[in-house]
């Protein structure tokens, strides 16, 4: 530390307006400048892969609905092919769609959210409460399919709950329409004088560090990073619609690239439903009801990921053969995406950290998962991210 | 007889502050697409923030801390008591406008005092903040006023500008000088009133509502006072000083002053404030230095060159 | 480039209905679709006891006293629809009711 330099330890939550969610970063700012930020978690454990080893294997697919508010469809999603994949059950056709659209819905809705949580953070509330106001008519979709905006309820192993009406289809292919527009507007808003002031340059993640720090999701596209597991890895019925999505990546890490990032994600996600909802398959097939279920799925493991709207979300499954789960583990992509936030923040700005810290979009209690219990007094405590490098290395 | 009018004056300015408050909070929302509160909720926030508990941090410079919303408030609510009676021609102290803008200096200040004697690292942070933005954008605002009230109402008083503009028209329509100093004028009034743009010191999600972080009660109700009373004054001494009208009688030019105060504030606080992002620390300074001083360097030099 | 892009979209917003509404304060409603799901309604006439939804409900929010009679816990329950899905009677169902208000967690639980 240099002579004459002096330092003030900011607490940067756990209960702060920009954060939302009880995340604590402890920044050392010198006057405006942050020196050091060190990330804690630690406060909204809540203990999900060790309730899902107390329920049946139905039972966890509405838990795994509750680890996110926001993306309550891409858990699920992932849940359901992990399980489909132990006990080699294959959907019909038209469930694949099914999911495969409500993620895209999803992937809308997120985003759209993302931008309003932007403006928040900058001080624009027009763009917050114009990004929360389009934000509304997706959910009015997926609730008038689903019966809920959010915890929709859609997946089933081996199928879906619902299905998609024509009317809803109808709606859905105006929401396409309504998605290009608000995906042009916000590129056109983002490129604002005053937004952008504040975006660009602001919390750069090169590509190395994007690949070193694991980082997933728009964060790693923004930094660069050309992967997307709908195209790398395709499932349901990504497969299918290969040829009518493109991957946006850009190469300049800022927040302002992971904006335009997600921006263009919009589209793209329009792009799909229009695709989707073109092709959706007619062989409607109700799921094996879950007493079935539960004596199919035999002893096995098996690994599945989806592209949630946040980046790579990734579920571990061992199943007991007698309908219950041995183990559960779940990676949440903001669980990838901290340590690159880590780095992000070094010497920016104080003002320019709640910015940098929204830009990877960040969804704490979904990440927490992680608790350092010492084995002797069976204590626990809360564990920043530089400590847990420590110990694991890469392995995490 | 000056006090009575002052003590007369106190309540009138307070209520017109809070109600511009509400009209702000509606349109803002309107703006937003959404319903927004009702015009009277600063009235509704305000009562029931004085019906709280008084908290006062440990660690706080305990004296300090109580005192300065009240006194802030209480500078505030002179400052514009005073610009209602020297609108109503009551007060003809030569030099009042400077008065009042200092006045207004000094309540903002000892509120950010206040607010920092909390012992709350955030709201140093505000404080340091708080005080570079006070002198980026408080200079050219003088300026401004100078320019403004020096032309043809010398002593630099609210009456003599208010009796000038009463022969010859408001002085932003009437003269190259008075439109400038007025444009660099709005421009300040957003950092006195501490509303996006240039909010840095208070914002919310980088230093979590700065000096104001800790009051709470009773505090924060008189703290949101004087912030709301210095951002309607502000308003309403651009509107006399820039843009009264002769209408003929006295109090239909008051009314129509004040509403001009609301429509300037509607301009350069609530739609300002609405359509554009946060600025940074440094880009305010910056800011002031240039485009708000240009318009007042400018308009000094009109009103020079005019006379000469 | 450019400042104020959001201007006129504001600014035409002003004149417009606005999307939020003044609920509760005004007896307006947002109606919920007919697949929503809320609050349980559940006819213990049909119910044969199988136990089959005690089985599926992921929260543990249907209680079984003796004889098999089952009782719901809508304090725990998470309103997932799966024990109605499961019941092979259809004696469960979850209706649009969304309100539920209540002053403590016992009134609650009576329901
Ligand atoms: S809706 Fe779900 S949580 Fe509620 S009682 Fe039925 S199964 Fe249990
Ligand atoms: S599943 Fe239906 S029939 Fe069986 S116990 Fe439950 S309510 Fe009764």
């Amino acid at each position: 530390m240099e002579v004459g330099r002096r330092l003030t330890r900011l607490p940067f939550g756990p209960l702060h307006p920009a954060t939302k969610e009880p995340a604590l970063l402890m920044l050392t700012v010198d006057g405006e400048r942050v020196v050091e930020a060190e990330l804690r978690l630690g406060y909204v454990y809540r203990g999900i892969e060790a309730l899902a080893q107390t329920r049946n294997i139905v039972q966890v697919l509405h838990l795994v609905e509750r680890v996110c508010g926001i993306c309550s469809h891409a858990h699920p999603f992932c849940y359901v092919q992990a399980v489909e994949s132990v006990a080699g059950i294959e959907p019909p056709g038209r469930a694949l769609y099914i999911r495969t659209i409500v993620a895209e819905l999803e992937r809308l809705q997120n985003h759209l959210l993302w931008m309003g949580v932007l403006g928040y953070q900058l001080g624009f509330t027009a763009l917050f409460m114009y990004a929360w106001r389009v934000r509304e008519s997706v959910l009015d979709i997926l609730e008038e399919m689903t019966g809920n905006r959010i915890m929709r309820g859609v997946n089933a192993i081996g199928g879906v709950r619902v299905d998609l009406s024509d009317r809803v289809k109808a709606k859905m292919e105006a929401l396409v329409k309504d998605a290009r527009k608000w995906a042009a507007f916000l590129s056109d808003v983002l490129h604002d004088k005053t937004v952008e002031a504040r975006l660009a340059g602001v919390g750069v993640l090169t590509r190395s560090d994007a690949v070193s720090t694991g980082a997933v999701g728009p964060t790693a596209r923004a930094s660069g990073v050309d992967f997307d597991v709908r195209r790398d890895y395709p499932h349901a019925a990504y497969e299918d619609l290969r040829g009518a999505f493109s991957v946006p990546v850009l190469s300049s890490g800022d927040a302002l690239a992971r904006a335009e990032v997600r921006v263009a994600e919009l589209a793209e996600s329009a792009n799909l439903l229009e695709a989707a909802l073109d092709t959706l398959p007619s062989d409607r097939r109700s799921p094996p009801p879950p007493h079935r279920v539960l004596r199919e799925v035999p002893e096995g493991e098996s690994v599945a990921k989806v592209e949630a709207p946040r980046g790579e979300l990734f579920y571990y499954a061992r199943t007991d053969g007698k309908g219950f789960l041995k183990r559960l583990r779940i990676r949440t992509p903001t669980l990838a995406n901290l340590p690159a936030l880590a780095v992000m923040l070094k010497d920016v700005e104080l003002a320019d950290v709640p910015a940098v810290y929204a830009s990877i979009d960040p969804c704490i209690s979904c990440t927490e998962r992680v608790l350092v219990v010492d084995a002797r007094s069976g204590a626990w405590r809360e564990t920043s991210l530089r400590e847990l490098g420590k110990g694991c290395g890469a392995a995490c | 007889m000056l006090a009575l009018e002052l003590l007369a004056a106190a309540p009138l300015i307070a209520t017109a502050s809070l109600l511009y408050d509400g009209v702000d909070r509606k349109v803002r929302a309107r703006m937003q697409g959404r319903v927004g509160p009702p015009l009277v909720q600063p009235f509704y926030d305000f009562v029931k923030l004085l019906s709280k508990d008084r908290i006062v941090p440990r660690a706080s410079a305990r004296l300090i801390y109580t005192t300065s919303p009240l006194l802030s408030s209480a500078l505030a609510v002179t400052a514009g008591s005073l610009l209602l009676a020297g609108l109503a021609g009551s007060l003809r102290v030569p030099g009042d406008v400077v008065l009042i803008l200092s006045l207004l200096t000094v309540a903002s200040l000892l509120l950010m005092v206040g607010g920092a004697s909390s012992g709350n690292p955030y709201a140093a942070v505000s404080l340091a903040r708080g005080v570079s933005v006070l002198f980026s954008y408080k200079v050219p605002m003088m300026i401004s006023v100078i320019a403004a009230s020096a032309g043809g109402a010398p002593l630099l008083s609210v009456a003599g500008a208010v009796e000038l503009q009463r022969k010859s028209g408001p002085l932003a329509l009437s003269s190259v000088s008075g439109a400038l100093a007025l444009a660099s004028f709005l421009l300040c009034m957003p950092s006195e009133g501490e509303v996006t743009p240039f909010d840095v010191t208070t914002a919310e999600t980088e230093v979590v509502y700065g000096f104001m972080i800790e009051y709470g009660g009773p505090y924060l109700a008189l703290a949101k006072l004087a912030k709301s009373v210095s951002r309607f004054t502000a308003a309403l001494l651009a509107s006399s000083l820039f843009l009264y009208t002769p209408l003929g009688s006295r109090p239909v030019e008051l009314a129509a002053c004040a509403l001009g105060a609301v429509v300037l504030a509607l301009i350069s606080i609530t739609a300002l404030g609405t359509f554009v992002a946060r600025v940074r620390v440094r880009q305010v300074a910056g800011f002031y230095l240039r485009l708000p001083m240009v318009l007042a360097l400018g308009a000094l030099a009109a009103l020079l060159l005019g006379r000469f | 480039m450019g400042i104020g892009k959001i201007m006129k979209d504001a600014a035409t917003r002003l004149f417009r209905k606005p999307s939020t509404i003044g609920y509760p304060l005004k007896p307006e409603r947002v109606e919920v679709p007919d697949s929503y799901r809320g609050a349980i309604d559940f006819d213990p006439k049909l119910c044969v006891g199988c136990m089959l939804c005690v089985r599926f409900c992921p929260s543990g929010a249907i209680t079984v006293a003796d004889k098999r009679r089952i009782a719901f816990d809508l304090a725990r329950c998470i309103y997932c629809g799966q024990c109605a899905e499961v019941c092979p009677r259809k004696a469960i169902k979850l209706t649009k009711e969304f309100e539920l208000i209540y002053e403590s967690i016992e009134s609650f639980k009576q329901q």
